[in-house]
């Protein structure tokens, strides 16, 4: 064997080397994107101290702040906040094991997915907030169609995306595995379910948005406690202060579970970065 | 014994047939390369002795382990380098000490926390090969496991396999469509078309080879596939 012809050899291919592992990205803020902001809610400020802008219409920035320190000093904004969360906590889980579940039986096998796909994809087309008459009728105006219709939002994002992440992955790598010895069982754990994993959690971000969405809308049509409550009541004391107070608790939940979702992403699909 | 033992192994697709009463046998340790135009049969042949299509008529005796390294090197992304090595082994020998010994052997040690995607294509079919013989595989089936490698890097691969091969001495069945490669590598050539074996060509020669050396053998396959060397003249 022929030592140095391989050394030789060996240099073009090694020379290309693989991208170094990448510094830890810290997160520097660029203080710059904070200027237009700040500035429009100084802008917001002078309005409504101006009479530009009525509070009947919108309040003053500072109201608003005053307001939101004042009902989370009086545990009124906690106990919405809890309402609510339970309503989305409660259907998120029944929507994403039932649109998991769907979406595995469908993704592994022939006769689940004749079956189960196409009621699926009809369901799929209803917009789903629409169906909030119906699920008066049928649930009454109590927690139930509020988290039938979080469970909706839920379900069908993550079913479309296991389904799809599923069938997408690569046949190769089954059949590599098989050679390997894995069962069945081994190759769905190992192989199909790993693969999947991209596909599903970009299912759970959509899921995640269509939740709040589907809480909103729930709570405002009909609710007797939560963030939506909170809302409406306000809205009949011309309260514009505590409507946006609302608004802001849901933008940040909303932005929090996102953020969640991302790190989740980051931990479990670190092969990929 | 025989490693391999196939009589009148015949596979078809609808009416379409693939293999037609195809006979081959391979000795224990020996290096066989199967030459084949597309279509003739090459890869189906290797995939019924690697127990993925079982549907077929005729014997197949294959003894003891069997390990594949394909064309592309299907390595489980999601799985640091040590950890792909170690996949075809149970749970008390899949250790990384046993990895990192196998990937010492196709000089990839350094890059065993990596993961499969920062590997160059010629890193990652090492890697799929240390795979394959980290196993200590009875027979190593080879599916045209250089044809995607700039052509540097295979002849790198060609040394390291017919070194790997010495070192294990598994029965190995290479299938390829690159004479030169087989001519280099195996000792038996043999000539797959319409289904069965149509030519087979022993090669004495001292290891490592010169394709010079193969001049005469190499014109004889050439026309045992169909191609003349004065076709273009």
């Amino acid at each position: 064997m022929s030592i140095s012809t391989t050394g030789v050899l060996a240099r073009p291919e090694t020379a290309a080397d693989p991208p170094a592992p990448r510094a830890r990205r810290r997160w520097r803020p660029d203080l710059r994107r904070w200027i237009s902001p700040i500035a429009l809610i100084a802008v917001w400020q002078v309005a409504s101290g101006t009479g530009v802008l009525p509070p009947d219409k919108l309040s003053s920035p500072w109201t608003v702040a005053r307001a939101g320190a004042e009902l989370v000093s009086d545990g009124e904004l906690g106990s919405a906040f809890a309402v609510s969360i339970t309503r989305v906590g409660a259907g998120f889980a029944l929507g994403a094991v039932a649109g998991l579940l769907l979406g595995i039986v469908a993704g592994l096998s022939r006769w689940g997915e004749v079956l189960v796909d196409p009621p699926v994809q009809m369901l799929r087309t209803l917009p789903f907030l629409g169906l909030i008459p119906l699920f008066i009728l049928w649930f009454g105006i109590g927690e139930e169609p509020k988290i039938a219709l979080v469970s909706l939002g839920v379900a069908f994002p993550l079913y479309l995306n296991t389904h799809a992440g599923i069938r997408g992955v690569d046949g190769q790598l089954v059949e590599a595995t098989t050679v390997l010895g894995f069962t069945r069982l081994e190759r769905l754990w190992h192989v199909v379910l790993p693969g999947a994993l991209p596909s599903v959690l970009v299912g759970l971000r959509q899921s995640l948005g269509l939740a709040w969405l589907a809480l909103i809308v729930g709570e405002t049509v009909n609710a007797d406690a939560g963030l939506g409550y909170l809302i409406n009541n306000a809205r009949e004391f011309l309260r514009t202060d505590v409507i946006v107070v609302g608004l802001v608790v849901y933008a940040i939940l909303g932005l929090v579970t996102d953020a969640v979702v991302r790190l989740i992403e980051r931990r479990a699909l670190r092969w990929r970065a | 014994m025989a490693s391999v033992r196939v009589t009148g192994l015949s596979k078809r697709f609808g009416d379409r047939t693939v293999l037609n009463g195809l006979d081959l046998t391979i000795a224990r340790g020996e290096f066989v390369a199967l030459l084949g135009r597309s279509g003739s049969g090459k890869s189906t042949l290797l995939r019924v002795l690697a127990g993925l299509d079982r549907d077929v008529e005729g014997g197949v005796e294959v003894d003891g382990t069997v390990s594949v390294a394909f064309q592309q090197p299907r390595l489980l992304p999601w799985r640091r380098v040590w950890r792909n090595v170690v996949l075809g082994l149970h749970a008390p020998d899949a250790d990384r000490a046993r990895a990192v010994r196998a990937l010492d052997e196709v000089r990839l040690a350094e890059h065993a926390d990596d993961w499969p995607r920062t590997l160059s294509g010629g890193e990652a079919q090492r890697l799929s090969l240390a795979r394959a013989l980290v196993r200590e595989p009875d027979l190593l089936l080879l599916d045209e496991p250089f044809g995607a490698l700039d052509a540097l890097t295979r002849l790198t691969m060609h040394r390291l396999v017919e070194d790997l091969w010495r070192r294990h001495s598994p029965s190995v069945l290479l299938v390829t469509h690159d004479v030169d490669e087989a001519l280099l590598l195996a000792d038996r050539v043999l000539v797959l078309d319409d289904g069965r074996i149509v030519a087979e060509h022993l090669l004495g020669h001292p290891r490592p080879r010169r394709l010079a050396e193969h001049f005469d053998i190499r014109a004889r396959v050439l026309t045992d596939l169909g191609v003349s060397e004065d076709a273009f003249a």
